[in-house]
């Protein structure tokens, strides 16, 4: 079959990135597939293309509600109007029109809490779905960094549904998530695709420093000699607001993004970052998904992250573009205490998960038993699920192995900063790769992380100056 | 705009009446019996819901400089307003909200209006494909039906609403404060929306304060473009306030009201009867003919005094009840208030 020709006319683009034609060619198959593509190569390409091929109906399960939207616009945007999302910010009303006009729908999107309400499985089993797509597939497992115990009940509605062909997608997969996504979908035999997450035109530092402070320093500094597009990735709303305010003042266009933002700013900086507007956007992780731009010259980490993982995924958000991009990560002693207190929060110890199982027991509610037991929400979803699975031992047995495991994780990012070899090495080792090739520009170990090529003397941003109403209206639409 | 000016209103509606929690309530927009009662019997409804995010601590600050600044007290759950907070709330100018109609759905219009700027300003740059602004299909939906409606009619229509946007801010008497903030935030090619610490670097104003601001302004927008006469000078604006406003009929307090009204009591000898004040019957005055097409405004201004407030308003544009205040010192607030929610068809 000449795929090739279906790209061209079909999508417009004369050329696969890489990996992307084994998996269509797996999935017309009709073999349930795993594709582990990095960030930004293209992964929805892999069920949008072959699902216009195929009759039937593609469902895609996405785990938010801005990536979900966000892809929807993208399909909409290249022409392809058969497409919608159910998630639960839908009216009723809304939600009842999209299954009235469903047979008319060639792509549905939809969350993993939605997917699993009886009446909504129920309806959607009896559909003819082509391909069943679990995107960001490795927030199905405890072990990856993401982890989202609704992901958990998919396995349920796939055998409901009678096994469509399934696509799991993902930008990180070590082997035991992979082995928790087969099992856990109920894959049969599936063909793994991996493309290698070396990325050649990343340039990797670690930039060890004193204090705090010197962060704060160093960031200052780094900004108004360098230039953007950047991103700073800090670990809480807090550091965003300070940081932001501090960078500001030296003149620097930027602006901090995060969940406690308000809606419509969110989106104005989202698109004054596209259009150029600001050059630099501190953030907290919630700022990556779904964000278009290719031409990110930098990607700053104030903290690191939980694990290799999440690096990897945020860092690789810069250079889209194929040009170089500087991926830095600061580090002072102090945060290694900082990350584990965050990481190991959302996840109850021993005392608390019998005190749960005693309040549910007792009658409590789901929510005041997490209250009183002092667990988080996402903590409380957690054991609840276990609790429908698993005996009381076998979750504290699970909760010790995902506490040790989370160690782990956050101990490849420790020895990341202690690094004395290739830092991409490093990296790549974590998912059992190695570079394929030397690089000219490759990290700070390797001694040719040279940033003079980021070195920019231009003017800083000029104050922004209020117009006349009358002269902004004029500025808009005349 | 201050929040403690907001609250400082209300507070003087519900004086001695009411704790300083009612008025949270009718901020917050809160459904219970009590406050939908309240709202009604104190006239407090255009302040109903206009903060529903509002927080216990931001909310004490504002009632702590109210406290502080000698205004009012509370004791034993019931708000007292002094002589000075009494003052004060005179000299306040009349806040134009009318959060009872509009609930937080002020935010549907203005996502509309957003979204059809930034869809105009792509396409007369001759730019088809671009990121939305926001991915609300109903939004998307319904300003699609719109832009195609204009196709047919309007040949430059980003000039067109241009033209609208610059009428219909004129005539809502908003300051050039509230029409800066509203217009920059809107997006259109290489000129991004601001956002609100963008602007309040740029205004010296603080973010809660230009929130007011813009809410207000929101309000008084939407009103204008909902008039009848609307639907002649700002077709555009006119459509994207479809289905905006929540119908209610008559609230219950009013309603009495008019019953005694309509019987030809005047006004005083209303709040007698009804062991309210003058004020709040006048609130409820107002709502009548706001409603009645026929109101019998006669009773409360001579005919000269209308066509002389109606020939201002139409001279200069300009519906800012306190900028008419100045002009006819020998007419109330009320009286200008009658004048305004009486002639808005007429106002070509
Ligand atoms: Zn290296």
């Amino acid at each position: 079959m000449d795929l090739r020709q279906e790209l061209k006319e079909r999508f417009g683009f004369n050329e696969f990135r890489p990996g992307q034609e084994d998996v269509i060619r797996s999935i017309l198959k009709r073999d349930d597939t795993i594709a582990i593509l990095p960030t930004g190569m293209g992964k929805s390409l892999c069920y949008q293309l072959p699902g216009e091929m195929l009759d039937g109906l593609v469902l895609v399960i996405s785990p938010l509600v801005s990536l979900m939207e966000d892809q929807v616009a993208s399909i909409r945007k290249r022409g392809e109007k058969r497409v919608a999302a159910v998630n639960s910010f839908l009216s009723t009303e809304q939600r009842k029109y999209i299954f009235d006009e469903i047979h008319t729908i060639k792509f549905l999107f939809i969350s993993p809490e939605m997917i699993s309400r009886p009446d909504m499985t129920n309806f959607l089993i009896r559909l003819p779905i082509s391909i069943l797509v679990v995107d960001e597939a490795h927030c199905i497992s405890q072990w990856g960094f993401d982890f989202r115990p609704d992901y958990l009940r998919l396995g349920e509605f796939i055998r409901l549904a009678g096994k469509p062909p399934v696509l799991a997608l993902t930008a990180t997969a070590d082997a035991r998530v992979e082995a928790d996504i087969i099992s856990y979908l109920h894959m049969s035999n599936p063909n793994v695709i991996r493309q290698s997450l070396d990325r050649p035109n990343l340039t990797y530092t670690v930039q060890p420093l004193e204090t705090e402070a010197d962060k704060t320093t160093w960031l200052k500094e780094r900004l108004k000699t360098t230039k953007g597009p950047g991103i700073i990735y800090v670990a809480s709303r807090k550091r965003a607001e300070e940081l932001t305010r501090i960078l500001q003042q030296e003149g620097i266009t930027i602006a901090s993004y995060h969940a406690g933002k308000e809606a419509g700013d969110r989106s104005i900086i989202q698109q004054q970052f596209l259009t150029g507007e600001i050059s630099w956007i501190c953030a907290t992780n919630a700022f990556g998904m779904g964000v278009h731009k290719d031409d990110i010259r930098q990607v700053i980490h104030d903290q690191m992250p939980a694990s290799a993982a999440a690096y990897v995924q945020e860092a690789g958000r810069g250079g889209r573009d194929g040009e170089r991009s500087a991926a830095v990560l600061l580090y002072v002693t102090d945060d290694e205490q900082k990350v584990r207190f965050i990481v190991q929060r959302d996840l109850p110890d021993e005392p608390q998960v019998r005190h749960f199982v005693a309040m549910r027991a007792s009658g409590q509610s789901i929510e005041s038993s997490a209250e009183l037991a002092g667990i988080s929400e996402t903590g409380s979803r957690v054991v609840q699920y276990y609790l429908e699975t698993l005996s009381l031992e076998n979750i504290l047995k699970t909760f010790t192995k995902l506490k040790y495991d989370k160690e782990e994780k956050l101990r490849q990012m420790i020895a990341y900063v202690h690094s004395k070899t290739c830092l991409r090495e490093q990296l790549l080792s974590y998912f059992d790769e190695t570079s394929q090739a030397k690089h000219d520009f490759c990290c700070s170990v390797c001694g040719t992380a040279k940033y003079d090529w980021l070195l920019s003397n231009e003017r800083l941003g000029n104050r922004r100056r209020l117009l006349q109403w009358e002269e902004r209206i004029r500025l808009l639409l005349c | 705009m201050k929040l403690s000016s907001i609250i400082l209103k209300i507070a003087e509606k519900m004086d001695g009446q009411r704790s300083l929690n009612a008025s949270l309530h009718v901020l917050r927009g809160k459904r219970s019996g009590q406050t939908l009662q309240d709202v009604d019997y104190f006239s407090v409804k255009p302040y109903f819901s206009i903060l529903p995010k509002l927080g216990d601590s931001t909310f004490a600050e504002a009632v702590s400089s109210l406290h502080h600044a000698g205004m009012i007290s509370e004791s034993e759950g019931i708000v007292t307003v002094s002589e000075k907070g009494k003052r004060k709330a005179k000299e306040l100018p009349p806040f134009q909200f009318d959060g009872w109609h509009y609930r937080g759905r002020e935010e549907i219009f203005f996502l509309r209006m957003v979204l059809l700027v930034q869809t105009l300003s792509q396409l007369r740059n001759s730019q088809n494909s671009f990121h939305p602004i926001t991915n609300d299909r109903k939004i998307q939906q319904f300003v699609k039906e719109v832009l195609r409606s204009l196709q047919d009619t309007r040949p430059n229509s980003a000039r067109f609403f241009a033209d609208e946007l610059l009428l219909a801010l004129k005539m809502t008497g908003i300051s050039d404060l509230q029409a800066a903030v509203l217009c920059h935030r809107l997006t259109g090619v290489s000129a991004s929306g601001w956002t609100w610490e963008q602007l309040e670097e740029s205004t010296g104003e603080t973010v809660a304060s230009l929130q007011l601001e813009y809410l207000e302004a929101l309000h008084r927008l939407i009103t204008v473009s909902e008039s009848t006469d609307a639907e002649e000078r700002l077709p555009i604006l006119h459509m994207l306030v479809k289905d905006i406003r929540i119908k209610t009929p008559l609230t219950d307090s009013t309603a009495i009201t008019k019953k005694l009204f309509d019987q030809g009591l005047p006004i005083d000898e209303i709040a007698i009867v009804r062991q309210l004040k003058v004020n709040t019957i006048e609130d409820h005055i107002t709502e009548i003919a706001t409603n009645d097409r026929n109101f019998p405004i006669l009773r409360f201004v001579g005919r000269d005094d209308q066509l002389a407030v109606q020939h201002e308003v139409r001279r200069n544009d300009v519906k800012r009840l306190r900028f008419l205040k100045e002009k006819f010192p020998h007419l109330s607030y009320f009286q200008l208030r009658l004048i305004l929610s009486t002639t808005k068809g007429e106002l070509v």
